[in-house]
Order: C-alpha cells, then sequence, then structure tokens
C-alpha cells in the first residue's frame, strides 16, 4: 500500500506542525505523520511560549506565516513583556499558555489547513527511490535520494522530501529515579526503529537529556500565601495578525526552596539518574535541575521556583524550577518543604527523558542533509532544545521541502540571514557546531542584537517569506499599511518643531534618556491621532533611540555581506588551499561552513586563513567555469586567470553548483 | 571579522634616520575624501596621476618638505585610489602623521590587505597573490615572535586584564539580559563600576608600554635560493664586496651571510641580500644539514633562484617556496646551456639573466626585484608594525570602553552599554584571542545559578 505526497513530515510538535503548515501553505501535498494525532502540538514541558531571545524566534516564526504566534494569542492566559527596563532591543515577549487549548488549537488549524493529511502511525524506516538499471551513476545517485516513509504495519508514504522531527522521541528513555523505561513523553511510546535507519545512513548521532519538574494539584497549595506575579495589564499579542486578546488572565506565584529542600536532596543524590551514572546525555547548563542547582552552587540558601497554572481551569501547576529525575516519594517530600505547599499533592512527578540526536554539522543550513537529498531534519534531533528553536528549524525545513518539491534540488535556499533574524542566527550556529548540551537561543548570540526586535520582525522577514509564497495576502497587506503608518509618523517626527523648544524637532524629545512613547503622547497629545498603535509607538521609539547604533551595525552588515555571500561548493577541498594551518584545515574539514562568512566565525579561523581560503575559492570557481571549455589549460597563466577576480564571482558559484545538482535532479525526477 | 570597505595606510619603507619614508595609502574613494582624509596643511591632490612637492608646516616655524604622489584607481597599485606621503623619516613626524590619520578615520592595513586589495581588483593575479599571502603567513609567525616580544615587555599583563575585565562586566551584563530577573537572584549590575574602572586602569598602563617597532626591521629581505655552486656566493660578494669564501666545489658556503646592498640606478633603496647554503644536490659535508635547516628559519621576501646558464636545463627543477621569485641565470659570460626546455616551463614568470663578472643584466635584476617588492611592500610593513596595530587596537578599545562607562552612568540601557563593551573586545581580540558566545556563556554559567 502506498500513498504519494511531495513532503512527509515525521513528528508533530512545534517542528513537525511549523515544518507541516510551511509545506502546505506553499502549496504542495503534505503529510504529518504521528505517534498520536489527539498529542499534536502538545506543550511536553513548561506550559508557555516565549521569554528573552525565545519570544523574538516566535514572533519571527509568525512574521514568516507560522503558526506559533496564533496559537500562544489563542491558548494564551498570561501575557508578559521581558526585559523592559533593560533596553529595547532585547524585549521579549512571553506568554503563559492554557496547555490543552493550546494543542486543540494546533489539531484544530491542522485539520483545516488545505493539502495538509495527518496521518497516525510509527515511521519506522526510510523509503529510497528505485535505482535505474543501466546506469550506474543513476544507481548512485537513487541510492541516496530519499523517497518516503515506511510506518509500522507497511504503509508507505512516498515522498521525494521528508522532514524528520523526532524530539524526545527518537529512542527516548524516561528516567524517575531508579525507574527508567522507554518512552518520548511519559505515558507516550518512543520511536525506536527510526534510530537504526539514520545510524545506517552513517549520520553521527549523540544522546542529550532534558527533564521536567512535577506538577502539583492547585487545590492542595496555599497560594493565598505566596507572592503574586500577575501579567502586564495590558497584554500584547505574538501574532502580527492578532488585533486583541481575550481574558481571562491568570497570575503565576512564587516560592522558594529551603534548607531542607537541599538537605533532602542532598541525602538522595545517589538516587538521582545523573548523579548515579545511568543518564549518558549531558543536559543544559541553562536549565539546571534541582539536583544541578544544589549540587554546583552549594552556598546558595534557595532557588525560586514559579507555580504557573497550566489554564483557568486544569487544576495543575507547573512547578518551574525544580526540575528533577529523583524517584516519586522523595518528589512528593521535597515539594512540601517549599512554603506553601506544606501539604501539596503531585500529580505527576517530574522526570527526565535522554534521547538521540544528530550531529547537526552534517547539515546544510536550508538543514537538508548534506549527504542525503531531500532528508531534512529540524527540532531537538538536531541537538536544540526549546518550542520556539524547534518551531524557527521547523518552519525553515517544511518551506525549504516544499520549495524542493517546487522548483527541484537546484532551488534558491530559504534562510534568513544572521542579520535578518534570530532564526538566521540559529541554524547559522547548529549547522557549523557540535554542540554537547542543547542548543538554546541568547540574545547574546546574535552579533546584530539591535537590528533583531521582536516588534520589527514583520518588517524585517514578511518581505522575504512574501517573495518566496509562504504568506498570504492578509500578512503582506497588514505590513504595507504598517509601512506607511510608521514612515509617515517618522517624516512627522523629523520635519515637525518641538512646541516650546525652538530649533527643535519631534524626534530631539523621543531621543531623550528615559523617554517611551506613552510620556511622548502626553507631551505631543496630537500624535495620539497619528493611527499608531502602542507597538508602532514602542517601535518608533527604538528606531529613533538607537539609530546610531543601528547604522554602526547595518554599516558593518554591508562590509561582510560579500563573504556571507560567497558559498563554498560541496565539492571544494580543503586540503587543496596552500598555507591553511592544521587547526584551521581540520575544523573547515569537520564542520564544512557553506560560506566564506560562516568559516571566518570559526573559532579555529584566523584572518590570515580567511584570505587564503578566499583565494582558493576564486581559483576554484574559476578553474571549474573553464574546464568544459578549455582541456588543460596547463602552465599557461592566461588572461582568465586575470579577470577572474573582476567577475561577479557571488553570483558565479550558485550557478555553478546548480547545473551540477540540477542535471542528476531531472535524470531523478523522470 | 571586518573586511574591505574603508581607507588604510601603512609605512611602506623601513624607518631609520636619514632615509625618507613613504606611507602608503588605498581607499576605493580615497581622492574624494582627501579634503577629511589628510591633515591640514596638505596640498589638495587632485583626479590625475601626478608628484607634489610642497612645504609643510609640522610646528611653528618648522616646515618640512614634503611629496605627495597621487595614483588615482584603478590604474594604481591597489586598483583603489592610492596617496604615497613621502617624508623625511623622523620618527615623531612619522608616529604623528600615522595617528593623524587614524584620527580621520584610516586604519592601518591588516597582514595581506594591500594584496588583498589589489588581487580583488585584478590588478596582481592569483599566483601572485597566493605567493603574497603565503609570505604574510609566515610573516605571521614573525609577528607573532616580535608580538611575543612586545607582549614580553609588560604589554600582556595589563591587555589580558583589560580583557578578563572586560569580559567579566559583558558577562554580568548578558546574564541580566539573557535571563529574567527571577531567574538570576545573584546579578549584580551595580558592581559594573569596579570591573569597567579595572579595564580602564589596563588600558591605560598598556597605552603607556607600548613598545614601538625596532628600526631595520623593514629592510626587505632577498634570499639567494639554488643547487650548490649555481654561483650565489660569487653573485653576493660581487654585489656588496663582502668577502665570501667561493671555491668551484660545490657546498662551499655553509654559514649564511647577510649584507645591505644599494642597488645602483635605483636611489634610496636598501636591501639585505641573504646568501646561504645551496639547496639541492648531495650535501658534502654534515654541517650543511644544520646550516641549511638555520637558513630556513630566516625571513626571505623574495627570492633571486639562481641557476647556472651554462648548463642545460630541459625541465625547471622545485621552485623556492614561501615568497616570490625572480629566475636569476647566472654565469652569462660563458658559454650558454640549452636551456630552451627550462625556459619554456617558465611561460614569462620573471627571469633575469646576469654575470657577476661584467656586471651584465644587473641593473635590469635590480629593476625587476624593485617591482616585486613595491607590490608587497604595504603588506610586509603591515606584517610587522606590530608597535602600529596595538596603538590602533589600543585606542579603540579605550574609546569604547569610555562610550560604555559613560553610557553607564547615564543610565543608558543595558543593550547599548553591552555593544560598547563587544566593540571594546572586539578591537583587542588580535591580541587576546576573540572572546567567543560560547566563551561568554561559559563564563556567565560558571558564575551564576541561572535559569529554571
Amino acid at each position: 500500500m502506498s500513498e504519494r505526497f511531495e513532503v512527509v513530515v515525521v513528528g508533530g510538535g512545534h517542528a513537525g506542525l511549523e515544518a507541516a503548515a510551511a509545506a502546505a501553505r506553499l502549496g504542495v501535498p503534505t503529510a504529518l505523520v504521528s505517534l498520536d494525532p489527539g498529542a499534536l502540538g502538545r506543550m511536553s514541558c513548561n506550559p508557555a511560549i516565549g521569554g528573552i531571545g525565545k519570544g523574538q524566534l516566535a514572533r519571527e516564526v509568525d512574521a514568516l506565516g507560522g503558526w506559533m504566534g496564533l496559537l500562544a494569542d489563542e491558548a494564551g492566559i498570561q501575557f508578559r513583556m521581558l526585559n523592559t527596563r533593560k533596553g529595547r532591543a532585547v524585549r521579549s515577549p512571553r506568554a503563559q499558555c492554557h496547555r490543552l487549548r493550546y494543542e486543540r488549537a494546533a489539531q484544530r488549524r491542522a485539520a483545516d489547513q488545505a493539502r495538509l493529511t495527518v496521518i497516525g502511525g510509527e515511521a519506522v524506516d526510510l523509503l529510497w527511490r528505485a535505482p535505474r538499471p543501466g546506469d550506474p551513476e543513476a544507481v548512485r545517485r537513487a541510492g541516496r535520494a530519499v523517497d518516503g516513509v515506511l510506518l509500522a504495519g507497511g504503509r508507505e508514504l512516498r515522498a521525494g522530501q521528508v522532514v524528520l522531527t523526532t524530539g524526545t522521541f527518537l529512542e527516548g528513555v524516561l528516567h524517575t529515579g531508579e525507574e527508567q523505561q522507554p518512552g518520548g513523553r511519559i505515558g507516550e511510546a518512543g520511536a525506536r526503529r527510526l534510530g537504526d535507519a539514520l545510524r545506517a545512513l552513517g549520520l553521527p548521532t549523540g544522546r542529550l537529556k532534558t527533564g521536567t519538574p512535577p506538577r502539583l494539584a492547585t487545590a492542595s497549595v496555599d497560594l493565598a500565601s505566596l507572592e503574586e506575579q500577575p501579567g502586564d495589564p495590558e497584554p500584547q499579542p505574538f501574532s502580527f495578525l492578532t488585533d486583541r486578546l481575550h481574558g481571562p488572565w491568570i497570575s503565576c506565584w512564587q516560592t522558594w526552596t529551603t534548607e531542607e529542600t537541599h538537605a533532602l536532596v542532598r541525602a538522595n543524590l545517589h538516587r538521582a539518574p545523573m548523579y548515579a551514572g545511568r543518564i549518558q546525555g549531558r543536559g543544559p547548563r541553562y536549565c539546571p535541575s534541582l539536583e544541578d542547582k544544589v549540587v554546583r552552587f552549594a552556598d546558595r540558601p534557595r532557588h525560586l521556583v514559579f507555580l504557573e497554572p497550566e489554564g483557568h481551569d486544569s487544576g495543575l501547576l507547573y512547578a518551574n524550577g525544580i526540575s528533577t529525575s529523583l524517584p516519586a516519594d522523595i518528589q512528593e517530600r521535597l515539594v512540601r518543604t517549599l512554603p506553601g505547599c506544606e501539604r501539596a499533592e503531585i500529580v505527576q512527578p517530574g522526570y527526565a527523558v535522554e534521547y538521540t540526536f544528530v550531529r547537526p554539522r552534517v547539515l546544510r543550513r536550508s538543514l537538508e542533509l548534506r549527504d542525503w537529498p531531500g532528508l531534512f531534519l529540524a527540532g531537538q534531533i538536531c541537538g536544540t532544545s526549546g518550542y520556539e528553536e524547534a518551531a524557527a528549524q521547523g518552519l525553515i525545513a517544511g518551506a525549504n521541502a516544499a520549495l524542493r518539491a517546487l522548483e527541484g534540488a537546484d532551488w534558491e535556499p530559504f534562510v534568513p540571514g544572521r542579520e535578518e533574524a534570530y532564526i538566521g542566527v540559529l541554524v547559522d550556529d547548529l549547522v557549523v557546531s557540535d554542540p554537547d548540551e542543547p542548543y538554546r537561543m541568547f540574545t547574546s548570540r546574535a552579533e546584530h542584537r539591535l537590528l533583531l526586535r521582536h516588534d520589527n520582525a514583520d518588517l524585517r522577514l514578511t518581505p522575504l517569506a512574501a517573495q518566496r509564497g509562504l504568506v498570504g495576502g492578509e500578512r503582506v497587506r497588514r505590513l504595507e499599511a504598517r509601512r506607511r503608518r510608521l514612515g509617515e509618523a517618522r517624516r512627522r517626527l523629523r520635519e515637525q518643531p518641538l512646541p516650546g523648544e525652538a530649533g527643535r524637532r519631534l524626534e530631539d524629545l523621543l531621543r531623550r534618556p528615559g523617554m517611551d512613547w506613552e510620556a511622548f503622547l502626553e507631551r505631543i497629545p496630537e500624535a495620539r491621532g497619528w493611527g499608531l498603535s502602542r507597538a508602532d509607538g514602542e517601535g518608533l521609539v527604538a528606531d529613533v533611540q538607537y539609530e546610531g547604533y543601528v547604522r554602526r551595525q547595518e554599516a558593518w552588515v554591508a562590509r561582510s555581506r560579500e563573504r556571507e555571500a560567497r558559498r563554498i561548493p560541496d565539492t571544494f577541498d580543503f586540503r587543496a588551499v596552500p598555507g591553511l594551518r592544521h587547526e584551521a584545515r581540520e575544523a573547515l574539514e569537520r564542520l564544512r561552513p557553506e560560506t566564506l562568512g560562516a568559516a571566518g566565525r570559526l573559532a579555529a579561523i584566523s584572518p590570515a586563513d580567511l584570505g587564503l581560503l578566499e583565494i582558493a575559492l576564486r581559483r576554484h570557481e574559476g578553474a571549474s567555469r573553464e574546464e568544459p571549455e578549455e582541456q588543460g589549460r596547463g602552465e599557461e597563466v592566461g588572461e582568465d586567470d586575470l579577470q577572474a577576480p573582476c567577475q561577479p564571482a557571488a553570483a558565479a558559484a550558485p550557478a555553478e553548483e546548480r547545473a551540477q545538482n540540477g542535471g542528476g535532479d531531472s535524470h531523478l525526477r523522470g | 571579522m571586518q573586511t574591505g570597505g574603508g581607507a588604510i595606510y601603512a609605512l611602506a619603507t623601513p624607518p631609520g634616520p636619514g632615509e625618507r619614508a613613504v606611507l602608503r595609502l588605498s581607499g576605493p574613494r580615497l581622492l574624494e575624501e582627501a579634503r577629511s582624509i589628510l591633515p591640514p596643511g596638505f596640498p589638495e591632490p587632485g583626479r590625475e596621476r601626478r608628484a607634489l612637492d610642497f612645504a609643510w608646516a609640522w610646528r611653528p616655524g618648522l616646515a618640512l618638505e614634503l611629496r605627495l604622489l597621487v595614483f588615482p584607481g584603478p590604474g594604481s597599485a591597489t586598483g583603489e585610489d592610492v596617496l604615497e606621503i613621502h617624508l623625511p623619516s623622523v620618527a615623531p613626524v612619522l608616529g604623528e602623521l600615522q595617528e593623524a590619520l587614524r584620527a580621520r578615520g584610516l586604519r592601518p592595513a591588516r597582514p595581506g590587505e594591500f594584496t588583498r586589495r589589489a588581487f580583488l581588483h585584478g590588478v596582481v593575479d592569483l599566483a601572485q597573490a597566493e605567493a603574497v599571502l603565503a609570505l604574510v603567513h609566515s610573516r605571521q609567525e614573525e609577528e607573532a615572535r616580535q608580538a611575543a616580544a612586545v607582549l614580553g615587555g609588560g604589554l600582556r599583563e595589563p591587555l589580558e586584564e583589560a580583557r578578563e575585565a572586560l569580559a567579566d562586566a559583558l558577562a554580568e551584563l548578558e546574564a541580566g539580559l539573557d535571563f529574567e530577573e527571577g531567574d538570576a537572584q545573584d546579578l549584580r549590575p551595580a558592581e559594573l563600576r569596579p570591573w569597567l574602572e579595572r579595564a580602564r586602569s589596563a588600558l591605560e598602563t598598556a597605552a603607556l608600554r607600548r613598545v614601538r617597532p625596532q628600526p631595520g626591521a623593514l629592510l626587505p629581505r632577498i634570499g639567494l635560493y639554488g643547487e650548490p655552486n649555481a654561483g650565489k656566493s660569487t653573485l653576493f660578494r660581487a654585489l656588496t664586496g663582502e668577502g665570501v669564501l667561493v671555491d668551484p666545489r660545490a657546498g662551499t658556503t655553509r654559514d649564511r651571510l647577510e649584507a645591505v646592498w644599494e642597488p645602483p640606478g635605483l636611489p634610496g633603496r636598501r636591501w639585505i641580500l641573504a646568501d646561504g647554503p645551496g639547496r639541492g644536490g648531495a650535501a658534502v659535508d654534515p654541517r650543511d644539514g644544520a646550516a641549511r635547516r638555520r637558513a630556513r628559519r630566516d625571513r626571505v621576501d623574495l627570492w633571486w633562484w639562481c641557476l647556472d646558464a651554462g648548463r642545460s636545463w630541459e625541465r625547471l627543477p622545485d621552485a623556492p617556496a614561501g615568497a616570490p621569485w625572480i629566475l636569476v641565470w647566472t654565469k652569462a659570460d660563458r658559454p650558454r646551456g640549452a636551456l630552451a626546455g627550462a625556459r619554456a616551463e617558465l611561460g614569462g614568470r620573471p627571469e633575469a639573466v646576469v654575470s657577476a663578472h661584467t656586471g651584465a643584466g644587473l641593473e635590469d635584476l635590480a629593476r625587476q626585484t624593485a617591482r616585486l617588492l613595491d607590490a608587497g611592500a604595504g603588506d610586509r610593513a603591515a606584517g610587522l608594525a606590530v608597535g602600529e596595530h596595538c596603538a590602533a587596537s589600543l585606542e579603540a578599545a579605550r574609546r569604547h570602553l569610555e562610550a560604555g562607562r559613560s553610557a553607564w552612568r547615564a543610565g543608558a540601557p543595558w543593550d547599548l552599554v553591552a555593544e560598547e563593551l563587544r566593540s571594546a573586545l572586539h578591537a583587542l581580540e588580535a591580541w587576546t584571542g576573540r572572546l567567543t558566545p560560547e566563551d561568554l556563556l561559559d563564563r556567565l554559567f560558571q558564575r551564576f545559578c541561572i535559569g529554571k
């Protein structure tokens, strides 16, 4: 039994959902395979979207037409803007979500999305295109061309593009105390057989670990005795399509660990799987388990714990801050040492999960595997953590899979640059890294952080998405209207005099330290008639106040553009570059950066190495361009050599690759 | 790493009393921007290729004779607009002029940068560019040695102290930016000030201890290369008048010899000629091996690759590596062997035919040598101008740190303060190594119990 699609996505988490949605939006028949279609879009860990760095990612996913922002707006029960006092470029939105409402909204969207078919089942193997007999080259290529997935039970889903988003399910093992059992999430089985299929391809894999805290019964906690953490009085939506959010809003609650808690942890460390040596995978430092906190920071008398409701009505609190894999009986005693939780009941104990990931250095920035055309990876399988990181990769992988189906194997990949998006930083970092802990976004990873604000994600990215057909007319219309509003307001700020201060303009007022949009409106009431939303206004303040720095970063971007655009072909042999230091050569061969710019960011590459590489690349381009016409050009140093550098070589490189790849692909598609 | 872009400069001649010094400037719009780039008192260069002699009032009542050479792009050495300032080689004048250029937005050229630009504009070909970059590479070792000397001279400590203080301050700030307040109860941004003060005083100390490069370090060095008895020493002696033991038996020269040569017909040029033991062929004495190894460590800017024109050469032997070369056919006064095969392989690359006895061909050799050395002159200087680089780095770091400090004092947003600290660290990274985002996160996680 065999069905044909253009794109098959394996996995229905945040990566899989965005991958399938992006592919279907681009108009290609798409299948999403999930072990349990009822768990599509499930928040495995904390019931929240966004946070610092992550909120920017979620906004970018939305600006590219993704679903995450819309789902968060629909399921949000508390919205907060973080970092408001620290700087406008690092402001980040965060939404506490109703866990069930979020996944229901996701499932409804998936069901409504045209050209998307959700299929329940376990993908157990990859399918490959049958070689055409008689042509050894075709056999070689066909062996590498993926053609769908095989489900347990023998059902075949055929497709030239496959996106794997296995999350914690790939050979997942759950740990609570001494107990361990296979599974991807509590109560859900894992995917065991796909791991073998990936290793059979020779892909380098590793194990990572993540953890989750216990969930408490709301009724058993004395919330009244705890410090309340309300949301923003004027919540701001995630999606550029959302005009208004609907309450009611809830509060979170703050408690803390005590000396008693720490003593209990210390006394039972031998029963914690990480410390007993039962877990090999490494966990994230930015999300330490309670065990880690107590051991590594022994001098700290207490750690904060946030009790986050999983909905208005769920009756569950997520105990953020005490991720643990101690045995369930210890967890219960431990929770009761927290103020306000003296009689707390655990509904679901915390646990650690260990899973397999593929070392991301084998990926291109499109998230296609370098050696296995048509096969894409996204999310935790690439060594990242977080819903937002997963969604961002899912969108990139799904969009590129669909574009590949539409435009052929020589498609121009859709990947924003580092200077355009956190998403660009994410994939760019990922494909030249060899993570030994899950990769999480931080604003400090983005060297052009001042350009990448959450509030300008649509201005930065929606046009790029529109160009490739990833977003519909509504987003483009809204963007155009917003651009007009902002442009007009900017003109007024520049031109209109500041009342009462001769020679000054409105802009000068906005530039004053501590000035925000509210204060500006108070002083200049007529600006209320400019038709700007609060988000528009705050964005303007940032534009004006950061102008000088933004110019500096833009100049920097302009200078490095040439290097970022210079592609390093797959066929390029780094060993043939004369003069490279050993350390540099080793790093280049292992990580194979796709552009000269990416090569320059490797820690092992010195400026002189980069210069040599650039020269060698130009020589390579010159040589491969001439080969077809001129056999054995010998020792002669011809005029071609002299002219090569004057050619727009950046444009020549992709065309060159295109010619090579395109030929092979048309053969396969026939 | 920054690339391309703005205007750069380098001292293209060795400093030293009694010489004329040449400062070479290159930039895509240098001539258009000349008004804002050149210090007061300089003439308007215009857009024509020409030489302008003028008197420049360096100090009240003290005018210096300067010459400004104008080479409009693309017909210049780099393909961009190029200006050469010829001036008396007086250290304070040179120092002040370079500082003035830096203050006007120029920066010292990085190793290989003149060549890179020349290559990108199609002025030099790939082979030349590769040769020069390979040279820059070997030169980095030398620079590293020199830098080590400079850094050893009391500079390493303050530079590293500055980096540590800046990195700690940045980690503190970034922890505040990348984590919610509830996540990190330890954040003490109030304590940023001591770190910033520490960084500032360290940079000041470094600026005081900065050492200038030794005069003479910049003289171009020409290596004589060839098989034993190829006529290297005869040539060396004929040119420099140094007494070298010349013996018709191969392998006579076991010690390295160096002498300064002032080529006839090229006033103002001074080159170091270095004669070493022959390469290739059979060593006639075990001491040869040691001498050859020693010779390999020396810097060479250009090889004179000596081949005996009296012998027959069907093929070219292995060329010297690590620097550009000129093939020098020696012993031209004797009957020629069959050279056609080798010359065909040469394919138009530079060669000269000389006789040490009659002096024939020496002027031609000198002219070709000058041309090739000039092509890499800016880079040679840049490669060695450790003091210049260091000065520019320290100045940039200091500027950003000051901006960061005053922003912090004024209560500016943290992300802008962080941006200045990042720029300051970036300016120092050539000396102290790069602080990657991962390094920063490591620092942060070591210090803070952070995250939920």
